[in-house]
């Protein structure tokens, strides 16, 4: 395994690929930090007759009030709609950084004419591949999650404790997992793509169109877009067949094509 | 590895950016409702809740009906604000941190109550974490590219 773990440090020390990464953090942090400066309103009541787990109010009301919004629960509370809003905010630039990571990591060698060179070393193909496709998924979950990271927990220093029961809330994890199949998808497809097409624009061009279809002409039916804009209603699943199919199962479609493809084609 | 370097540095560079990004918030004027309120009683509570993701100067404005209004921090527990009131109000008040709020109205109709937020700044304790993490981000760097000039 010594070798592998060679090929993913060589491929993550590669300088143009760790100065789009390190200026989508410093991006994707202003992004999310300047959603999270943002006033949220709700309004709504608690009514003893119907619910039955909210004691009358006495005369003075103070202390059933404060009871009444502890049992509340968290992430129903203006500030939960902000901190699970937020881990959607971004992915305009996420997805376009994303595509260019992917297209530097998977045909910048072959492009600048060094490829020969790391293809004459004692790897496979396909084994190349898996380790350039590990390094552009790191690469691409760490772009999302560092910033928003960053960003929500620091801006909230204050109520941490809250902050924490809203992340682990059934909300949090649906918005969280929804992502993580944009994620995918989004990396699966450059991968399929740079593997298919020739040079680097080409890749940059293709893979962008195919998500750029999702951002501006069908954000609500083609994904990757589409995972980030269905409302976290109670029934939704991520497990359901919609999201579970383009989310886990196309990228693995795609990832295991892109090997085949790459194990066959010539590296000039 | 650059990679490691390049993260120390975003840290580094975190406490300028948020600075930035505050201090184009902090002259920007939140607004919650106005909102109808109905009178909290032994039936049930009504508020309105909002969120703020600052320290901030609120002015509540209520309009009609009569009785007491409150403020409660929905995650410490504590009440804010608590003044009476007869036709309309406004007041202002201190949100000490970020978080949920509710306003909550006792009385005898239902009113109209509206807040505004001004002057917008992060607390202490949001500053001490975002310069925390500015340094330890930049001691980090300068020990990593030292142990790698060597």
């Amino acid at each position: 395994m010594g070798r592998f773990m060679r090929l993913l440090r060589w491929e993550l020390d590669s300088p143009l690929v760790v100065l789009i990464f390190f200026t989508g953090l410093v991006l994707g942090f202003m992004i999310v930090h300047r959603a999270d400066l943002s006033v949220a309103v709700s309004t709504g009541g608690f009514y003893a007759s119907t619910s039955g787990l909210y004691p009358p109010l006495n005369a003075s009301g103070t202390s059933d009030v404060l009871q009444a919004v502890s049992n509340g629960g968290y992430a129903s509370a203006p500030t939960g709609m902000v901190v699970v809003g937020n881990l959607r905010v971004g992915f305009g630039i996420y997805t376009f950084l994303m595509i260019l990571i992917g297209t530097l990591i998977f045909r910048w060698d072959r492009d600048s004419g060094y490829a020969p060179g790391i293809y004459s070393l004692p790897y496979s193909k396909s084994r190349v591949f898996v380790a350039k496709f590990t390094v552009f998924l790191l690469l691409s979950l760490a772009l999302y999650a560092l910033p928003y990271l960053f960003a929500v927990l620091l801006s909230n220093a204050d109520i941490l404790r809250v902050l924490l029961s809203i992340l682990s809330s059934r909300e949090a994890l649906k918005a969280l997992v929804l992502a993580l199949y944009a994620i995918l998808y989004t990396v699966s497809i450059t991968a399929f793509v740079a593997s298919v097409l020739p040079g680097l624009f080409p890749t940059i061009i293709g893979a962008f169109f195919l998500v750029a279809i999702s951002t501006d002409l069908f954000p609500n039916t083609l994904p990757p877009f589409s995972f980030i804009t269905v409302p976290l209603t109670s029934q939704l699943s991520p497990l359901q067949a919609r999201f579970f199919v383009p989310g886990v199962v196309v990228p693995a479609v795609l990832f295991l094509l892109g090997v085949y493809v790459f194990e066959r084609r010539d590296v000039v | 590895m650059r990679i490691v370097r390049a993260l120390f540095l975003f840290l580094a560079l975190l406490p300028l950016v948020a600075a930035v990004n505050y201090h184009v918030y902090s002259t920007d004027v939140g607004f919650a409702g106005p909102a109808v309120i109905k009178p909290s009683g032994p039936s049930g509570i009504n508020y309105l809740a909002f969120h703020v993701p600052t320290e901030s100067l609120a002015e509540l404005t209520c309009n009609g009906g009569g009785g007491r209004v409150q403020v409660v921090d929905a995650f410490r527990g504590a009440v804010l604000f608590n003044g009476t009131f007869a036709g309309s109000s406004s007041r202002e008040f201190v949100v000490p941190r970020e978080g949920t709020y509710w306003v909550v109205y006792h009385g005898n109709s239902a009113t109209t109550c509206f807040v505004r937020f001004k002057r917008n700044d992060p607390t202490l304790a949001v500053q001490d974490a975002f310069y925390s993490i500015g340094i330890v981000g930049a001691v980090l760097y300068i020990l990593y590219s030292w142990r790698g000039r060597r």
